[in-house]
């Protein structure tokens, strides 16, 4: 690799925006510009660093990693933003941290075929040298450009389905190559149909757009974070920690999908700062959640009182529209009484660091904001 | 690859470890989410 190459990598890596902009104790509200600004080119260039220390270890092929490079080095830096927070690539990333006997080490092939398809989708088309990893020809070539960002494939009977996108976000299940390669569980539960697909799709559509009536600011930082949404055929709702930006649910109902796309996007924007901020210095410290009633990590009760104060407040702003939300009024009393009994819980926790102590009393401030205020 | 080669792209990669190894990057000091999940959180399907 040339040496300009390199500089050019690292001139991205050492621009990263002042994470002073990030307060602790406003990050529960809230916010697209902070989101789009800050958090996510810091989380990107985090990874970036991550999956160059592993394209540097000797199992790497040296043509590979010279074309990775080289193409990466072709991106603008709001191009690398995108790309390192892509869900494919941070799940491809995040296998180069962990290490564990169950989970597949990232093959470097992979981050190129991400990185060309992202770049397809960029610039329209695919420099001609990268021609020779598509095995089959100019046929293949053009799927490879498809694979992956696309989230594209075809159904074993032939039919393509259809890449639905709603303001950008991709609403696809199986077939996947991403998901059925990384994700083979995710088979018996995901929406298959092409008809299906399109009908959650419109709720999705919807959802977004009785999220930006309700509450514009949440409906912003969700908008900067989600990229893919695979729709479910049971009613639950998940986000995938390591595969940032990909949430599955069933997308049913408009009302109840715009709740569980601002929960579960919220899961996704206490991750990003997990991932760039220290909370605690113990935080998988066991301790009983008043949520699920079950014992966890203690950052998973946090991320607990984040997601379920901003759903709160996101159902409360439903109601004052005249909408009418089936068991509001207990579900509202209930999620009262959780964060009174995790606020025992987190009180009595000291290992919280200063940055950590300021977003949780943000957090239970602003849930304590909307008890007084009532329903 | 001859060996001449390999040492010099060896002598590269080890600087750019170097570089990398320099830079300021925000980040937690340690896991605050353990080993993040690889999968989703589906329950198996049971017989009910």
């Amino acid at each position: 690799m040339i040496r300009a190459v390199q500089d050019t990598l690292l001139s991205y890596l050492g621009s990263g925006p002042d994470p002073g902009r990030v307060v602790p104790y406003e990050c529960v509200v809230p916010s697209g510009e902070l989101t789009r600004e800050v958090v996510l080119p810091l989380v990107a260039r985090r990874n970036m660093r991550d999956a160059l220390r592993y394209l540097c270890g000797a199992s790497v092929a040296v043509d590979v990693r010279a074309d990775l490079f080289d193409i990466l080095s072709d991106l603008a830096h709001d191009e690398m933003d995108t790309f390192f927070t892509q869900p494919e690539v941070t799940d491809w990333v995040d296998r180069v941290r962990v290490t564990s006997p169950i989970i597949r080490r990232p093959n470097p092939n992979d981050l190129v075929l991400l990185l060309i398809a992202q770049y397809e989708k960029f610039r329209g088309n695919v420099p001609d040298r990268l021609v020779r990893y598509a095995p089959e020809g100019e046929e293949s070539h053009r799927r490879i450009a498809g694979y992956l960002l696309r989230r594209d494939s075809d159904n074993p009977d032939g039919v393509r389905l259809p890449v639905l996108e709603v303001e950008g976000i991709s609403v696809q299940g199986l077939p996947c190559v991403w998901l059925s390669v990384n994700f083979p569980e995710v088979d018996w539960i995901s929406v298959q149909s092409k008809s299906e697909i399109r009908q959650r799709a419109n709720i999705v559509a919807a959802a977004l757009d009785l999220t930006e009536r309700s509450w514009p600011e949440a409906a912003a930082e969700l908008k900067s974070i989600v990229r893919w949404i695979v729709p479910l055929n049971v009613v639950e709702s998940f986000n995938v920690p390591a595969m940032r930006g990909l949430l599955a649910f069933d997308a049913l109902s408009v009302w109840r999908t715009s709740a569980d796309l601002v929960h579960e996007a919220s899961h996704n924007a206490l991750s990003n700062l997990l991932d760039l901020f220290t909370v605690s210095r113990s935080p998988l410290d066991p301790v009983r959640s008043p949520f699920s009633n079950e014992s966890g990590p203690l950052t998973s009760l946090v991320h607990s009182c984040w997601s379920f104060t901003r759903e709160i407040e996101l159902q409360r702003r439903f109601v004052r529209l005249g909408m009418d939300i089936p068991r509001y009024t207990s579900t509202w009393r209930k999620t009262m009484k959780f964060f009174e009994l995790a606020e025992q819980v987190l009180g009595a926790h000291n290992s919280f660091t200063p940055f950590g102590a300021e977003l949780v009393r943000g957090v239970l401030d602003r849930a304590g904001a909307i008890a007084r205020e009532g329903l | 690859m001859g060996d001449d080669a390999k040492a010099i792209r060896d002598e590269r990669d080890s600087d750019l470890l170097d570089d990398l190894d320099k830079l300021e990057i925000v980040e937690a000091s340690e896991l605050q989410e353990g080993v993040a999940f690889h999968a989703f959180r589906f329950r198996a399907p049971g017989p009910s």
